[in-house]
């Protein structure tokens, strides 16, 4: 039916050339642009008539409308989609037994004709198949078969097929012709009854959506009647339906005839699928209601070829996305079972109730992705106003997973039923465990501050489980447990958040003035960044707690950088030890010259001090201590050979004795597992606890600021007063008791991480520890 | 013409950059017309189509490797696609866009689409006229070729009046010409396109 098949045989054999002259005569253009505006009024212009209207021009026109039909197809008919080939065509007058009355509208799918079908006298609504004309005769068959099965379905809620058939290679749809609107339209009328801004509604879907939408409302068969104003509809709705946006927004009343709607379509549905037959296009336009509040689905087993057929065309079914299940979005086409229609009867049943989509995207490609990713927002949130019982419904419906949708939409209308007749619904709600465990699919990184949770209750934070018990309180009210349910991936995110805060709360004012826990320090700033790395990648879309965590990242960032200084300084500090200059095989001139270093740092580090606020003496040291880290360490290490320094930071890590065991570089290079680093610490904590039995007068809490190098003497270094008793008394012992406490730790050891060990740390070298200052800075330079 | 696109595009995919190049020069008049239509119908005025495609021919010399179809088709739609993201580009340009509109780039995405769509459909009357060659090639890219080989103010009319879609008045402001000159050039187009259009098959 193409326009330009009538013009074949004007172009072959191509006409000769018209002279010039010819084509200036006015008549031509006359004639050229009469033509054409027949043709954009969507007529079919009789191209004989035009060409022999003047016989003597009869080759220029000719000539002029091969050209007019070539540019004319490409020409981009600028509004309504109109440029579908089908569309474009004229209105049959007859096919076959049916003879055409009217258009009641056409759309992305196809035209509607109200007809008459002849030989019985009944008015029907004829639908004609665009795309039936692109299939090869395979599809064609396989189209025939599907509607042929979908016409033997007979339910008081689906539109009866009356005929399928095909009249001079125009295939069409014959159907009972339902006296009403469809649910696309009830929608939105609602939804401009309420004042949901219709604009931004329509721009949301896509410049098209709202035309198709609208069309689409004639598309089933539907008369429309008249123009849909909400008097009208209301009219058309007559007593068993009475929608008003004020209803909408509250009134069981409301709740209930939509119930009952969805009701009838998923009773429909069930009888189909019943039979084998799925729909796989469910959504508002195919529900029609008529005046008596009876729903019919309309156009069953047209579904799967509209999507192929639309394949050839874009921008213009965003409409239908809308309502497609997981399963159909993703193309899974074999996963495509009776439970799509479910999901997507779930969806429609969704947009009754919050009048608005679940997804609202303004992409295609944005709304797959939330259809397959996303979680809709909980009605109620919505709309107070909506029934929990219809929201769990709604919910169970419309889940990502098919199997944890209802299992048959005769469940789905069971569940409906029970709620009309105030019994308690079947369907339960996922459990707090469920959305949390849904949620952390979807968010992995946070799955890991979950595991840091339990790090956080062991310090004292029992937030999460204080969530649990909670929900377990079945007591609660249930309005508590929605509201709960909501917040909980937001809260869970906010736990996560406030525990890594706290880690880093902990690990400055805590543990900052401990020299013995700086490893541990470190290791928790180091999983708190991480943590917070993570946080803001989650989190990309949220400017306000992206620059507050961007700044606790920097924060954080700047502490551990601080840190890595002070072990850069310790390192540096080990060259004070006799044992590491023998080691090193320092000779004279490099010892000449860390010795110059050192003095010259400790006459600068005296001068600073007394500039400094004299009245916190550990943050001044502190302070003093990074500074010479990052001002002389790097001058020291250069008077270093690659060797010496390589066995420097292996003597380091040495001196570091268990605490070595915390850092992270070690626990990597080491693989250390989680019980191998339980084992180690309670090899700690009896190294120490034995310590304090032995010396109970040494244990200062840890709420005070250590003084001088306990934590020094703690690692096996001497305290002034037993610095003779070397080898004996408690020190020596506590060494002794190090050194075993060492053993037992790599007896723990695989072989390669033993092997590992040793490459770290080289030889071992015995009086490390004995370091000739304190923690707090290169105090033995005062002495 | 006929150069058999398909061999070079399987040749093109072999590895072999003359290929790519020669294939590539095959769609210039073509991807040439449909940005000029993009662009003139958002800009109002007519803007060096040349450039972007040009523009467009480097991303896909550069990024040759992504291409995963095997077929002339796919081809095609890949190349409109590098296009698309190109006219996006100028268009935020010259419209000072703040950041992505995604919902405007959606917009300009579907024209080119529609653009595309409706210069191929321009073919389908070509296909009454049999020919080995027609099947082989993409129509549109054909009607394009048609187009290119009319005078310039041939060409022009026809575009502005049926692509851009301008009234006469218009097209003559366009064009600086009176309505009078511009409607006997149309008709002058339209006689020769035919013509034009079996020479490039």
């Amino acid at each position: 039916m193409s326009p330009f098949e009538e013009s074949q045989t004007e172009l072959d054999p191509p006409s000769s050339p018209v002279a010039g002259e010819l084509l200036d005569d006015p008549r031509v253009l006359s004639v050229v642009e009469e033509y054409l505006a027949q043709l954009d009024l969507g007529r079919q212009p009789d191209r004989e008539s035009y060409v022999n209207r003047y016989p003597e021009l009869a080759g220029a026109v000719a000539q002029c409308l091969d050209g007019l039909d070539l540019v004319r197809a490409a020409g981009p008919r600028s509004s309504s989609g109109s440029h579908l080939p089908a569309a474009a065509e004229p209105p049959p007058r007859a096919l076959g037994d049916f003879q055409i009355v009217r258009e009641l509208g056409r759309g992305g799918m196809g035209v509607v004709y109200e007809a008459v079908q002849l030989s019985l006298g009944r008015r029907v609504a004829l639908k004609v198949l665009p795309f039936a004309a692109t299939f090869d005769s395979r599809q064609l068959q396989r189209f025939k078969n599907e509607a042929q099965a979908a016409a033997l379905l007979h339910h008081t809620n689906i539109v009866p097929i009356y005929a399928v058939g095909c009249e001079r290679g125009v295939h069409f749809y014959a159907m009972q012709l339902i006296e009403g609107h469809s649910l696309a339209l009830l929608i939105r009328q609602l939804r401009e009854q309420a004042g949901i801004d219709p604009v931004e509604s329509e721009t949301r879907a896509g410049d098209s959506e709202a035309a198709v939408s609208l069309t689409d409302a004639y598309l089933g068969g539907v008369v429309p009647l008249g123009p849909a104003t909400s008097e009208n509809l209301r009219s058309t709705a007559g007593a068993s339906l009475t929608i008003t946006a004020r209803a909408a927004r509250g009134g069981d009343n409301y709740f209930q005839k939509i119930a009952r709607l969805i009701l009838q379509a998923a009773e429909a549905l069930e009888h189909a699928h019943q039979l084998g037959i799925v729909h796989r296009d469910i959504k508002p336009a195919n529900l029609l209601v008529n005046a008596l509040g009876t729903l019919w689905v309309a156009d069953f087993g047209l579904a799967q070829f509209q999507a192929e057929a639309s394949l050839t065309r874009t921008g213009d079914v965003v409409g239908t996305f809308r309502y497609m299940s997981p399963e159909q979005a993703t193309g899974q086409r074999t996963a495509v079972d009776h439970r799509t229609d479910i999901y997507s009867l779930g969806a429609t049943f969704y947009e009754l109730l919050t009048l608005e989509p679940v997804f609202a995207c303004e992409t295609r490609h944005e709304l797959l992705y939330q259809i397959v990713h996303g979680e809709p927002k909980l009605p109620r949130h919505i709309n107070r106003a909506i029934p929990s019982e219809l929201e769990t419904i709604v919910l169970k419906a419309v889940r990502k997973s098919a199997a944890e949708r209802y299992a048959t939409a005769g469940e789905f209308a069971e569940d409906l039923r029970r709620y009309l007749d105030h019994r308690p619904i079947l369907a339960r709600r996922p459990t707090v465990v469920e959305r949390v465990r849904k949620w952390s699919r979807r968010h992995p990184s946070v799955v890991v501050a979950g595991v840091l949770l339990l790090v956080a209750t062991s310090v004292g934070l029992f937030v999460h489980s204080q969530m649990i018990s909670r929900e377990q309180e079945k007591t609660a009210a249930a309005l508590d447990r929605e509201k709960q349910r909501a917040n909980d991936a937001e809260r869970l995110f906010g736990q996560a958040r406030q525990a890594v805060d706290l880690l880093v709360e902990v690990s400055e004012d805590e543990l900052s003035d401990k020299f013995d826990m700086q490893q541990t320090r470190r290791r928790l700033l180091q999983t708190a960044l991480g943590f917070y790395q993570d946080f803001i990648d989650e989190r990309r879309v949220e400017a306000a707690s992206q620059d507050e965590l961007a700044a606790v990242e920097q924060r954080v960032a700047g502490i551990l950088h601080e840190l890595d200084l002070m072990r850069r300084g310790l390192r540096t500090m080990l060259l004070n030890n006799p044992v590491v200059v023998r080691e090193l095989k320092l000779d004279d001139d490099q010892q000449q010259r860390i010795q110059t270093l050192f003095r010259t740092w400790n006459e600068e580090e005296k001068a600073m001090r007394s500039s400094q606020d004299a009245t916190d003496e550990d943050t001044g040291r502190h302070q003093r201590f990074v500074a010479f880290a990052e001002l002389k360490a790097p001058a020291i290490e250069s008077v270093l050979t690659d060797g010496q320094f390589q066995r420097l930071q292996q003597l380091a890590w040495q001196a570091e004795g268990l605490g070595a065991f915390k850092s992270p570089e070690v626990v990597n290079a080491l693989n250390l597992s989680h019980e191998q680093r339980l084992a180690i610490r309670k090899i700690e904590r009896d190294l120490f606890r034995r310590r304090h039995e032995h010396d109970p007068g040494d244990g200062g809490g840890p709420g005070g600021p250590p003084k001088g190098r306990r934590q020094f003497e703690d690692r096996g270094g001497a305290d002034p007063g037993e610095r003779g008793d070397d080898g004996t008394g408690k020190s020596a012992s506590f060494r002794q008791r190090h050194r075993e406490a060492m053993a037992k730790v790599l007896a723990s050891f695989s072989e390669e991480q033993l092997t590992r060990w040793h490459d770290l740390t080289g030889e071992a070298v015995d009086g490390l520890n004995e370091l000739p200052f304190g923690p707090h800075g290169p105090k033995p330079l005062h002495r | 013409m006929p150069v058999d696109c398909l061999k070079l595009l399987n040749e093109a995919l072999g590895g072999s950059d003359d290929a790519r190049g020669e294939l590539l020069e095959q769609y210039r008049t073509y991807l040439e017309l449909l940005a000029r239509v993009e662009l003139g119908r958002r800009l109002q005025t007519k803007v060096d189509a040349a450039d972007v495609v040009q523009e467009t021919f480097l991303e896909a010399h550069r990024n040759f490797g992504l291409f995963r179809g095997r077929t002339e088709p796919e081809f095609v739609s890949w190349l409109r696609e590098i296009l698309a993201g190109r006219i996006c580009n100028l268009l935020r340009h010259y419209f000072g866009t703040k950041g992505r509109d995604l919902r405007r780039e959606q917009a300009w995405n579907v024209n080119i689409d529609q653009s595309s769509r409706a210069i191929d459909r321009g073919f389908f009357a070509l296909q009454s006229t049999p020919s080995q060659h027609v099947a082989q090639r993409e129509q549109g890219v054909l009607l394009a070729e048609a187009l290119a080989r009319l005078p310039d103010d041939y060409r022009e009319v026809v575009v502005l009046r049926h692509f851009e879609e301008l009234t006469f008045p218009e097209v003559g402001r366009r064009m600086g010409r009176t309505v009078d000159s511009v409607q006997k050039l149309w008709v002058r187009a339209l006689a020769t396109l035919k013509q034009s259009m079996q020479e490039v098959v």
